[in-house]
Order: structure tokens, then sequence, then C-alpha cells
């Protein structure tokens, strides 16, 4: 937990102070892609706490979610579908169960820790 | 045991810290620029924006044109030694052509005479007055004629008529504008007199109209015809 608030930092610092210039016609796809990550860090999150985590399914997802939101995305945007809507929904609908999910196992372990004694 | 641990927190210390540099380049992305963030750009905003770009850049190749087609004109204006004499006098001369034109200045020249009065036949019983007399809108014909065959300068009883001179009928005389022209109506025009003579005395003409009414029409055709400017009367 530690270890990933500070990757997390060091990545915002970096992105902070790396002269990095995103031309703003990519920020569509740029959106997608954060919102693929976040999906894949907040289940990462659930699995931990679920106990079942797994480094590799995590590094896969990660990577993998990106590349076909932002292709999806992308190729959306040359054939004239918003096919990136497929990837706001499914994202982002996991993203809340995966909120869920996690908000009941931490509020199980609360009830366990203080209704026990 | 331990060097998978350190691996798997190497993996999830990498995702976080890309995670950490898309939102904060994302932030900075947004955040920057003076006209603030409006939304996300579309490729189909892109494709309008490039619309509008090739529009604008046909605009500007034409106006580029328009510029070097304007200084080519301004180089041919600007004459090493411009003839300063020859100029001045085409200056005077479009002055005088428009002097005549608002009729500010005299004017002489061949051209055409003509007498207009009333017939002097006595009236039989049953006999309407007025087909023996002129009438506004006779000399208005007359003048129309004489445009029509070419007479450049006018004048009635004297009064020089310009542009936007009107006739009216203000019982036994005429308004010319504010100028009273009574019979007998002299009607003087400077053109070429042969080609007036003509027009005036063709087989149609209101000359012939008016004859056949009894009144009095005297046509000369004169060599030299002074008709003075409205200020000199």
């Amino acid at each position: 937990m530690i270890i990933a608030l500070i990757g997390l930092a060091l990545g915002v610092f970096l992105g902070f102070v790396l002269p990095l210039d995103l031309p703003s016609s990519y920020t569509s796809y740029m959106s997608i892609a954060l919102l693929a990550a976040l999906d894949s860090v907040f289940g990462g999150i659930r699995a931990e706490m679920e106990g079942k985590f797994d480094s590799h399914i995590f590094i896969s997802g990660f990577f993998g979610n990106i590349i076909i939101a932002t292709f999806l995305a992308y190729f959306g945007d040359r054939v004239g579908i918003p096919l990136y809507y497929a990837a706001i929904f499914t994202f982002g609908t996991r993203l809340f169960q995966n909120f869920a999910s996690i908000r009941r196992i931490f509020l199980n372990k609360i009830e366990q820790k203080y209704y026990k004694h | 045991m331990k060097k998978s641990f350190k691996k798997r927190d190497l993996q999830i210390f990498f995702v976080f810290a890309i995670s950490g540099v898309v939102m904060s380049l994302f932030f900075l992305n947004t955040t920057k620029g003076s006209g603030g963030w409006n939304g996300i750009v579309t490729a189909k905003t892109i494709y309008s924006y490039q619309n509008e770009i090739s529009q604008l850049q046909s605009k500007n190749d034409d106006l580029y044109q328009s510029i070097a087609e304007l200084e080519e004109k301004l180089e041919s204006y600007s004459v090493d030694n411009p003839d300063y004499e020859a100029l001045e006098n085409e200056l005077y001369n479009e002055l005088s052509k428009y002097d005549i034109i608002m009729g500010n200045s005299d004017v002489a020249g061949e051209g055409l005479k003509i007498e207009l009065s009333d017939s002097t036949r006595e009236l039989q019983p049953g006999e309407n007055i007025n087909n023996f007399i002129i009438h506004n809108s006779d000399v208005l014909e007359i003048i129309n004629e004489l445009k029509s065959n070419g007479a450049e300068v006018i004048a009635i009883n004297g009064y020089r008529l310009s542009w936007d001179s009107q006739i009216d009928c203000a019982g036994p005389v005429i308004y010319v504008d504010d100028f009273v022209a009574g019979t007998p109506f002299i009607i003087e025009a400077i053109g070429n007199k042969d080609r007036l003579y003509a027009g005036m005395e063709a087989q149609d003409s209101i000359v012939q109209l008016l004859r056949h009414w009894e009144i009095n029409v005297n046509i000369q055709d004169m060599e030299e015809i002074i008709i003075k400017s409205r200020d000199n009367l």
C-alpha cells in the first residue's frame, strides 16, 4: 500500500516536472487511457483485499486495457462511430462495482475489529 | 519467495507511477493555456477546424494575390519623371467636362434653334382650344427627342437644362425647375446640327404632330449657339 502511494506520488511529480507536451488532439485518447488505468488500479486493490491478487493479471490487465481502450477510441474516430463509449461504459461501471466491493470488504474488516470484543 | 514479493512490489510501483504520470499530464494539459479548458477535442471538431483553416488559407492566398496586383498598379502609376503639364491639362479637361455636365460654364457650338408658338388660326365652332396651344408635355417630348438624337446641351428660353431638370405645367406658361417660360418657346440645343435637324424633321416626330395642329414650329440650324450657364443668366 505504501509502495503504491509512493509510486503514485512519484508519477504525479514526474508528470508535472517532465516537459512532456501532449497535443490537444490526443486528449480524448488520453482520457480513455486514464479511465482504463483507474479501472485496473481499482480492480487490483479489490483483488488485493479479497486476497486473490495476481500481479501478472494485474499488469497485463493494466496495459491491455489501456491499449485496447485507446485503440477503440482512435478507431472510432477514424471510422466515425463513437466506439469509445464502449470503453467508457465498461470501465466506468466496473470502476464503481470495484469500489462497491472495496467498500464492503473494508467495512466488514472494521466491523470485525470493533464489534468482536 | 522474497524475490517474487519484491518483483510484485516493483510492478505495483510501476503501474501506479504510470497512472500518476498519465493523470498529472492530463491535468496539466487541461489547465494550461489562456483560453481555458473547453472540452475534449474530438475528431469532429478537429475536422471542422481543419476546414476553417483551409478556407482561411485560400482567402489569404486571394488577398496576397490582390496585394500583388495593387502593388503592380501602384508601380505603374509612379513614373520617374511625371509630365506635370500634361497631368494638369488632363485634370483641367476633366474639370471642364464636369462643368458642362453640371451646367456651371458657358457652352458654345453648332446646333439647332427651335421656335414654338401657339396656333394663330381662328377657332371654328366645336374645336377645342387645347389642341392648338403648346403644353408642357409637348416641350418635354421635344426635349427628349433632342436628347435621343444626340443633343449635348439644351436651353429653354435661355434657361440651361441640367441633368435633373423638370418641366411642369403652370397654366399659360411652363415651369422649368423654378424658371418660368412662356410662349414663344425658344429651344436651343447644341450637338451635331445635321443629325438633330434630321431627327426633328423625321416622318413621325413630335414636330410633325405639332404642325398638324397648326402650331408654329420653326427649326433653324445654326453654326454657333451660345448657351450660358445658370450663374450667368
